[in-house]
């Protein structure tokens, strides 16, 4: 036996309430968990796509900036690259999913992106730019989604080790020390019995 | 809602951080780029990005998996959002390795074993 209690009626009415209190509380436990695993199970295969989506137009980013650096030599590509008309901005608000702060992220882009003169310069830096551009609030998505996955895989975890602590270890333990009392009890009302019945032979015997 | 101390914060940015041929288009795009060659350097980028309250932090995929150690220390606050991308070069996988580790240390299997590939 692992919790020490004195076998009394007090002490049984006490433990018979915190057993309620436990299973109500796993019972709660237990459904936040189901409910956190539905939201993570949605939000990976979302997160798949869009991961997927961004790692393809990267790389045909990747592939257009490759062409047009052979047809220029490093210092032109530099000096074309090196000063930015436009900043990307964030807008980071948050959020709560079943009281977990998420991050939201909005981008705001300013200014305009072509910053060189296009006569020095090949097209395939265009494109380059361009689809680079609209790719950005793609992977300012996949930023908010994939830190969403890692707060919520997070507090699965947790929820998980509290609803084991519960399941495994609080209500068992009480449900042990309830029986003890309750056959304590009965054992104590036995044995009063059978000295009352001897009281009564002894008596009867004079 | 309530309110977090210094959220949002101020000037809310995003930065690359790579080898040089894979960010220096970013830098077109109006990203702050960090071009590194070595870990330290990548440490060094990271630590300077999260002390001036970078919001979101792509890096490379390569470099990602040589310092996982301390983008791993920023996981599960709020901010700032490290994203692993692939370099010049392609992907590595370890963008999706990683959601498919998070995906099994919460659900205490690898469910996604057989989709991602």
């Amino acid at each position: 036996m692992r919790l020490t209690v004195s076998a009394t009626r007090m002490e049984l009415l006490r433990l018979k309430k915190r057993l309620i209190l436990a299973r109500r509380g796993h019972k709660l436990l237990k459904d936040k968990q189901d409910e956190l695993m539905s939201q993570l199970l949605g939000l990976v295969e979302r997160i798949g796509e869009v991961r997927r989506e961004v790692e393809t137009r990267l790389e045909e980013v990747y592939g257009h900036f490759l062409s047009a650096r052979m047809s220029l030599d490093d210092r032109t590509l530099e000096a074309a690259l090196s000063f930015p008309g436009k900043v990307v901005k964030l807008k980071a608000t948050q959020r709560l999913i079943l009281n977990i702060r998420v991050p939201v992220l909005k981008p705001e882009i300013e200014g305009k992106i072509y910053c060189y003169g296009f006569a020095s310069t090949p097209g395939d830096l265009d494109v380059a730019l361009k689809k680079l551009e609209q790719l950005l609030e793609k992977m300012i998505q996949l930023a908010e989604m994939e830190k969403t996955l890692q707060l919520l895989a997070d507090e699965i975890e947790r929820t998980r080790r509290r609803v084991n602590a519960l399941e495994y270890v609080l209500i068992p333990d009480l449900q042990e020390a309830i029986k003890y009392i309750t056959m304590k009890l009965e054992e104590m009302e036995r044995e009063s019995l059978t000295r009352l019945m001897r009281v009564k032979e002894i008596i009867r015997g004079e | 809602m309530g309110a977090v101390k210094g959220w949002p914060p101020a000037g809310s940015k995003v930065a690359v951080i790579g080898d040089r041929e894979s960010v220096l288009l970013f830098k077109a795009a109006g990203v702050r780029v960090y071009p590194v060659k070595e870990i330290h350097e990548a440490e060094q980028a990271f630590d300077d990005l999260v002390r001036s309250d970078y919001v979101v932090i792509f890096i490379t995929e390569e470099l990602a998996e040589k310092i996982s150690h301390r983008l791993q220390e920023y996981a599960l606050k709020p901010l700032p959002v490290v994203v692993p991308i692939p370099n010049i070069r392609g992907s590595v996988g370890y963008g999706f390795d990683r959601v498919r580790d998070t995906v099994k240390k919460a659900v205490g299997a690898d469910i996604l074993k057989h989709k991602e590939g």
